[in-house]
């Protein structure tokens, strides 16, 4: 009886510190992320949406992509860069890790002067890029992947992406994995020199 | 019906209906590309078309169209065109009933 009693009392413990949780959660994101600026590459009208209404509601600011290559566009010409970006691995036009690439090898050029230094001699060293670009650090890319294909991570992380998370899109995972990013981002990124 | 849907989602039922309604409105044109799909014999386009109404479906927790996108995307890759027929039948008629709840 005694046993059964304390039982009781630790479910009933367990049961309200879940409840607690969840109401507390979306409280606990800083204000400082919610302020995030996230692109969304993804394909599906479906998922696309759905991110973006579980994103906006959260307090991000979004903006979509249908195609890798409309993703590398926006990335390039955004006037105040990005924070974070979901990208879809398969998208018509330009999947994922060929977006990717082209944003790393874009990167590269406009946050890391100091690489070209290293370049040919007599190269144009083009400070004005680098003065004209507004990104300063690395940003996080996220893979969204269908399914959990082994060996799938691997080719995210070779291809120059940060982490992914797999479909179906689950609005926990999408949050806790921008906490992860975003913050470490801000963290350790390239002060503006 | 719809309910638990939007409640796991944490939408709220505009919102979810929303999506649903974006989802009839796709799945119908998918489901078209994909009986020309059939028609033609492109078992390649059809495993694709299949497997991006499968991904949709899932999302939005809409089970059974996932299911009948699963079988579709199966018998597609074995070959199996007639079966693949079939079902988008089948996934066509849902997409009207599902349709008429979210008009109503």
């Amino acid at each position: 009886m005694e046993n059964q009693g304390r039982n009781d009392n630790e479910k009933n413990t367990e049961n309200s510190r879940h409840q607690k949780l969840s109401v507390i959660r979306p409280l606990e994101l800083p204000e400082t992320k919610n302020s995030a600026h996230i692109l969304l590459a993804e394909d599906n009208p479906i998922n696309q949406k759905l991110a973006k209404m579980m994103l906006i509601k959260a307090g991000y600011q979004v903006e979509t992509a249908d195609t890798g290559k409309e993703a590398l566009d926006k990335f390039i010409t955004s006037s105040g860069g990005f924070d974070l970006v979901f990208m879809d691995m398969q998208m018509p036009e330009m999947d994922g890790i060929e977006a990717t690439y082209h944003i790393r090898k874009w990167e590269a050029k406009s946050i890391a002067p100091s690489l070209m230094l290293n370049g040919k001699e007599g190269e144009d060293l083009s400070t004005s890029i680098f003065e004209l670009t507004p990104h300063r650090k690395r940003v996080p890319i996220i893979a969204l992947t269908a399914n959990a294909i082994k060996g799938d991570k691997e080719k995210c992380l070779e291809g120059g992406m940060d982490d992914y998370i797999t479909k179906p899109i689950n609005r926990d995972i999408l949050f806790e994995v921008i906490e992860k990013w975003v913050s470490s981002a801000k963290l350790s990124g390239v002060s503006p020199i | 019906m719809l309910k638990n849907k939007f409640e796991r989602l944490e939408l709220k039922e505009d919102e979810y209906i929303e999506l649903v309604h974006l989802f009839v409105l796709t799945s119908r044109s998918d489901i078209n590309k994909l009986q020309s799909a059939i028609n033609s014999n492109d078992t390649e386009k059809v495993s694709m078309i299949a497997h991006s109404l499968k991904g949709a479906a899932v999302n939005l927790g809409l089970e059974e169209f996932f299911e009948l996108a699963k079988i579709i995307e199966e018998k597609a890759r074995d070959g199996q065109l007639e079966k693949t027929a079939e079902t988008a039948y089948i996934f066509q008629n849902k997409l009207d009933g599902i349709a008429d709840i979210i008009n109503s």
